[in-house]
């Protein structure tokens, strides 16, 4: 006997189902007026009191004896629907997933524990003796089953909706008086489960819910998730963010392992997080051959309990793109040259590059056509749009109409394109680019007094954000990286600019020796609509190629990073992505396109069409529909096949205009899910219950359920009245109240 | 050509007889102090300003005779240095020095100018040091002009020099269609610049008869742009610092700052 039926004779479900009523009233409200009464007798009992001694204590005390008695002199009952015996069905529902295999203490696995309680309350022969029980098991799916003998534990997703679209189907015309769920509540593949749960709602099935496991996993260290560029380009570094958490391995360290292919790329120590929190690691990989790459993360930390998720995978596509970058230059400038130089041998950065050696006269280079910018910077935006990057070098804003400077806005809100503005004495203010349409796209704002560039030498230091950020990264170790950027000869000028703006990230500031003056801003950058643009307010970047060993290569990969940086994200008129990067076999592949024609101009009913072909080179044609809510987004939805790579084509056209196509590619893989995020989901076993007007319980409760589950209204069940008038809570108040009354009034002298 | 040349500017104005005398008498004692102690000085490198390009002439020793006797580097200097930049100011967007900057090899400032400009190398010599510490200059980005060195033995020394810095590339004549005839003004033949004797004479242009022919050479780097351009039998030096005398042709003073600016925007652009 539990201590809550010890005080008040029957299980809570009992007074949590039950309807209080008076077999001496008709009804229950009319005992107010008993408590009316029995204050009112309690104030006439005291009414002769002397003032000294009277106390409303007294009273209030009497008036609780004077209730108590009415209440139980009233005959109080709980009305309870009952079950009939053998009359309805109830409906036993049992995960059998993998995550069941999980051993929460490190010895006994959940479906090992569930299987002991189950024999050791007599579960199912209790519940036969009330019930026609019927046996589920589901994963994936779900299916009767005879008897437990029948549970494998080996499904390897849980979809908690393939169970109740089984009981719909299969006992939605009998009389179902419940549904028993145990289940660790780990659902992974559910799309509608509170739709078709809601049939089961709609028709007052409860639902008694049993949790399996524990809600705080002891000793396991888990990759919750991997966000990797979806593609890069070719010789360049992809950044990978690495999520993961740990229980029982607070301030531990552990290591996380990068492979490809089995074979170990890097490996780097790591602290694992207090217990549930999210801790998040950065990791650099040197990408550089083209192709779908997999890239599988590893979390080991010593006695881990579940080995199964502490690895992730990540599909990069390395593309062997070359994006064009326009860079216009006012003058002849060193920046100009060591730039040029330094990315010449970037097989994947074409720079095109248009100099202004005079007043009139341009010099071109990096064309690839007689045509291309021979009437100097682009005018319209077709042509301008070509181009993926754009750097203004130390040029005045007065050199460009306003239509230009508005293209060029437009160029990074729309096209999604990058800019970057360099230092020189025709940049920034000193270009008046402060009241141009380019002062707002700039990640800072502009000081008007600052006409012309500062002369005079600073030393470039990173700031706490860009010791972390990829483009700031010349060499592996924070420290050393740092250390590196402040070796480097100092630059000999800048453009003195204000704040950064709000959305401004500052990667780098000056430190110059002038007493006073504030550290300016050297390198910032911000997103901008689509694209995203950069402030790089010097043009003496050139020194640390002249004055560094001709075998140093920090200018040059610098600006490689810089440069790649600036078109990572410059969209191309076709572009294709797909809702995740690894899908498990038979899960829903939704691809997604988004088409424009060469002025970026979305388009909504263009043709296009995806060639999927399979790790079997099998290719499938599966057009792809304007989804009707967003302009140039069209998509599709397939599902995953078998393991390995899905290579995906997409093609684009209007009327007889080829629109462009673009390739993507994503994974299959089986990996095992259940394990990931698994431990006990109490939250949504309480939910469920409550919702259905049923009750959770934890496993060791188990027992409770059978002698629980019989109280259900229905037109099999009949009410059963529970008498209260015996409860012992009621005796040991009145004792108390009388107790307690006595007490007080021997203290006050009226005993 | 001349050194004497270079206070020949300064000498024009000087209308009045008896300044002229007075100053051809401080002549010789000034071209003696120019020639002992310029080429001897410490430099303090040159202008780091607000200029972008600096016409860097380089200072360098001589095979024979020393250092401080023998060199030429300083020949033409500073006039047409002057004039050069200021010409290069006038036709172009380059934001020129007008300072006169001479620059040691082996000072550190050295870095500072990717562009540099040696004149009469026939009298070239690098130490080994020297060599090495020019082949870094080119390695990193910078670029040589050499200029105004003349017949087959002036030849082989100022090769021989350069070789040292570059055993390993060869010095190829540059044909006329090579881009850095075409960098601001298309340039379409070579033509021999004269010092302004000849040129004022009206011929011949050259000035040994062992090898009386113009040719532009060039030594490539790896990735083949040009880093040293040479001017061999004639001299942009003597053109550049003559554009204002009425005897010298202007179309050769015109071919010299046409080429010796598309040289400069090779150098900024290559």
């Amino acid at each position: 006997m539990r201590i809550f039926e010890f005080f008040f004779k029957y299980t809570p479900i009992i007074y949590q189902k039950g309807h209080l009523a008076f077999q001496l009233l008709g009804s229950p409200a009319w005992f107010i007026l008993f408590i009316l009464a029995a204050a009112a007798g309690a104030f006439f009992a005291y009414r002769k009191v002397a003032r000294d001694k009277y106390s409303i204590g007294l009273v209030v005390l009497r008036a609780i004896t004077f209730t108590i008695l009415a209440f139980i002199f009233l005959r109080p009952v709980l009305n309870i629907s009952t079950v009939l015996p053998q009359e309805s069905y109830l409906a036993v529902v049992i995960d059998n997933s993998e995550s069941m295999k999980i051993k929460d203490d490190g010895q006994t696995s959940r479906a090992d524990q569930l299987q002991a309680q189950l024999q050791s309350t007599n579960f199912f022969k209790r519940l036969s003796d009330k019930f026609k029980v019927r046996t589920y098991r589901f994963d994936r799916d779900a299916e009767r089953i005879e008897n437990m003998g029948r549970m494998t534990y080996e499904g390897k997703r849980t979809r908690l909706e393939s169970a109740t679209d089984l009981l719909n189907q299969e006992l939605g015309t009998v009389p179902l008086s419940g549904v028993v769920l145990i289940t660790d509540g780990v659902d992974n593949a559910s799309k509608q489960w509170s739709e078709s749960l809601s049939k089961l709602e709609a028709r007052h099935i409860p639902f008694y819910t049993v949790g399996v496991g524990t809600e705080n996993i002891v000793r396991d260290a888990e990759i919750t998730k991997v966000s990797a560029p979806r593609e890069s380009l070719k010789e360049s570094t992809a950044v990978v963010d690495i999520s993961y958490r740990s229980h029982g391995f607070s301030g531990r360290k552990a290591t996380l392992y990068v492979r490809e292919n089995n074979v170990l790329l890097k490996s780097e120590e790591v602290t694992l997080p207090p217990d549930g929190e999210i801790a998040e690691k950065s990791i650099d990989l040197p990408v550089k051959n083209e192709g779908s790459r997999i890239f599988s993360f590893s979390l080991q930390a010593q006695g881990d309990r579940i080995p199964e998720n502490n690895s992730l995978d990540a599909l990069v596509e390395i593309k062997n793109d070359h994006p064009q970058i326009l860079y216009i230059e006012g003058e002849p400038r060193w920046e100009f040259k060591f730039l040029r130089r330094a990315v010449q041998d970037d097989p994947n950065i074409r720079l095109v590059t248009l100099l202004r050696s005079s007043q009139n006269k341009f010099y071109r280079q990096g064309i690839d056509k007689e045509e291309m910018l021979a009437e100097g910077f682009p005018k319209e935006r077709e042509e301008l749009y070509q181009y993926k990057g754009l750097i203004f070098g130390s040029i005045e804003s007065t050199f460009f109409s306003q239509d230009q400077l508005k293209n060029v806005v437009d160029f990074v809100s729309n096209r999604g394109g990058g800019f970057l503005m360099m230092g020189g004495r025709n940049s920034f203010a000193g270009g008046r680019y402060q009241n141009s349409p380019i002062a707002d796209i700039l990640p800072v704002q502009m000081a008007p007094e600052a006409s012309t560039p500062i002369i005079g030498r600073l030393k470039l230091a990173i700031t706490d954000y860009g010791r972390t950020h990829p483009l700031m990264k010349l060499s592996a170790g924070a420290d050393k990286n740092v250390k590196e950027w402040s070796d480097l000869p100092p630059l000999n000028d800048f453009n003195k600019t204000l704040d950064a703006k709000v959305g401004g990230i500052v990667l780098a500031r000056g430190q110059t020796d002038t007493r006073g003056s504030s550290d300016p801003i050297l390198l910032a950058y911000q997103r901008y609509g689509r694209g995203r643009t950069m402030a790089l307010a010097s043009g003496s970047t050139w020194r640390w190629q002249m004055e560094m060993d001709h075998e140093d290569q920090t200018y040059e990969l610098f600006w490689k990073q810089v440069l790649r940086w600036l078109v990572n994200t410059s969209p191309d008129p076709v572009m294709i992505t797909s809702d995740k990067d690894t899908y498990l076999p038979g899960e829903p592949v939704r691809i997604y396109a988004e088409i424009s024609n060469k002025k970026f101009e979305r388009m909504n009913n263009a043709k296009v069409i995806a060639k999927v072909t399979n790790p079997d080179g099998i290719t499938e044609t599966i057009p792809l529909d304007w989804n009707g809510s967003q302009d140039g987004t069209y998509r599709t939805e397939l599902n995953a096949g078998g393991p390995g790579i899905y290579r995906v084509e997409v093609e684009a056209a209007q009327g007889n205009e080829n629109l462009g196509t673009n390739r993507a590619a994503f994974q299959v893989q089986d990996r095992p899910v259940e394990f990931y995020n698994a431990s006990l989901d109490t939250r949504l076993l309480q939910g469920i219950a409550s919702s259905t007007d049923g009750h959770y319980y934890p496993l060791a409760r188990l027992g409770d359920v059978p002698d629980d589950a019989v109280y259900v209204e229905g037109q099999t069940s009949f009410v059963e009245q529970k008498e209260l008038w015996d409860v012992p809570f009621l005796f040991m108040l009145l004792c108390l109240s009388l107790a307690g009354e006595w007490f007080w009034r021997k203290k006050l002298g009226l005993a | 050509m001349e050194v004497l040349a270079v206070f020949q500017v300064e000498w024009k104005p000087l209308a009045d007889p008896q300044l002229k005398l007075m100053a051809k008498r401080l002549v010789l004692p000034l071209v003696f102090m120019f020639l002992l102690v310029i080429p001897g000085m410490t430099a303090d490198g040159p202008d780091a300003g607000e200029s972008e390009f600096v016409f860097a002439r380089l200072m360098y020793g001589a095979g024979r005779g020393g250092f401080r006797f023998g060199s030429r580097w300083a020949t033409d200097s500073p006039a047409a240095d002057h004039k050069f930049m200021y010409g290069i100011k006038r036709l172009s967007n380059v934001n020129v020095s007008q300072e006169f900057s001479p620059i040691r090899i082996m000072d550190p400032a050295l870095f500072d100018y990717p562009y540099i400009y040696i004149v009469e190398p026939g009298s070239l010599y690098f130490s080994d040091e020297e060599a090495k510490r020019m082949r870094e200059y080119f390695d990193r980005g910078g670029f040589l002009h050499m200029d105004d060195f003349w017949g087959l033995y002036e030849r082989q020394n100022a090769f021989d020099q350069i070789r040292k810095v570059f055993p390993d590339r060869r010095i190829e004549e540059l044909p006329i269609t090579h881009e850095i005839f075409h960098t601001f003004f298309d340039v379409t033949q070579v033509m021999q610049i004269p010092n302004v004797r000849n040129g004022c004479a009206g011929g011949p242009y050259w000035e040994r008869r062992d090898d009386i022919l113009p040719r532009i050479y060039g030594i490539k780097d790896e990735h083949d742009r040009v880093v040293a351009v040479i001017t061999y039998n004639s001299d942009l030096g003597d053109a550049w610092e003559w554009m204002d005398e009425p005897c010298y042709p202007e179309m050769l003073t015109a071919q010299s700052y046409r080429m010796g600016l598309n040289f400069i925007i090779y150098a900024m652009s290559h």
